[in-house]
């Protein structure tokens, strides 16, 4: 009990508990609505972005009877916009094409934000981050009359859309 | 109770209600963001860029979007102006204010004769849905009936 203005008042009565609770709990549930407000589909995006270039490599290899090359532009034979992966651009891919033959080199190929790269080992280490882009891997074997190889895709997109 | 008591009991009370009386407030202009034109366009706008991204050469795409038609309708957005495609990005307009822009990856045409188009349909409860058509073609503009 302590004095107040000459009254006599309990700081901490349930009352006081009750209001600070209310207030709290309102505060707390308006911020998550309103900072949650925010869908966040670069996972999303990333798979889909490394799907479809798994498909089309495996398919596009396949009918040709041998494992796309060097010098293969992967993005527009796979029905990708290859200006998004320009300037600065919010998309990373990389393919690595491992031969099981030893004749043919085997090589690495990069487009897009080569920054993204990092991020990948970060989101990949299962830390949860908001800003960071988003990434997925996918692993396939490619057949071909000389053995085939092995594909790596890495496809990473960070989503950031525009009020116009 | 003595007036003091009263008194006191009286100023917990308004206080209380006072209180109430803001967290609501907090809470309804919360809900209020949530539920606005530019979370709808985001939702949307995405929605539609994925289903790009993730969709085949010469397809067609049908999606709901009878919850973004209620607010369009009460902005006075025609349907036509509410979706806007181009070789990059979906735009979603729903206010008179502002739009909202997502790219798309998928270097798709859509198709310049009906590429988009708009179908109501009511459903046996009597509810009116609204839905969005899209027509893919193939990078070269062409859609499946060879038309540029």
């Amino acid at each position: 009990m302590v004095k107040i203005n000459g009254k006599r008042a309990n700081l901490l009565s349930a009352w006081w508990i009750l209001v600070i609770i209310i207030i709290g709990s309102g505060l707390v549930a308006g911020t998550l609505l309103f900072f949650f407000n925010y869908a966040n589909v670069s996972l999303a995006e990333s798979e889909i972005l490394a799907n479809n270039l798994a498909r089309c490599i495996f398919e596009k290899s396949v009918n040709a009877n041998e494992v796309l090359d060097e010098n293969t532009d992967f993005l527009n034979e796979c029905s990708i916009n290859s200006e998004l992966f320009t300037g600065s651009s919010r998309y990373f891919v990389k393919i690595n094409v491992d031969y099981s033959d030893s004749e043919r080199t085997d090589f690495v190929k990069k487009y897009g934000a080569n920054a993204y790269e990092k991020d990948c080992e970060i989101t990949h280490a299962k830390i949860k981050t908001k800003y960071f882009s988003q990434c997925d891997i996918k692993k396939i074997k490619v057949p071909d009359e000389k053995g085939g190889a092995d594909v790596e895709i890495t496809a990473s997109s960070k989503s950031s859309g525009r009020q116009i | 109770m003595n007036k003091k008591g009263e008194e006191l009991v009286i100023e917990q009370v308004i206080f209380i209600v006072l209180n109430i009386v803001f967290v609501g407030l907090l809470l309804a202009f919360a809900y209020k963001t949530s539920s606005s034109a530019f979370t709808f366009e985001q939702r949307y706008a995405k929605e539609i860029a994925l289903l790009i991204d993730s969709t085949a050469d010469n397809s067609a795409l049908k999606l709901d979007v009878t919850e973004a038609y209620e607010i369009a309708k009460k902005n006075n957005i025609p349907k036509e102006e509410m979706i806007v495609i181009s070789d990059k990005e979906v735009i979603l307009k729903l206010s008179g204010e502002k739009g909202y822009a997502y790219p798309y990856f998928h270097k798709v045409s859509i198709d310049k004769i009906g590429g988009i188009s708009y179908e109501d349909k009511k459903e046996d409860s009597g509810n009116e849905r609204v839905f969005v058509n899209i027509i893919l073609g193939n990078a070269g503009g062409e859609n499946e009936n060879g038309q540029d």
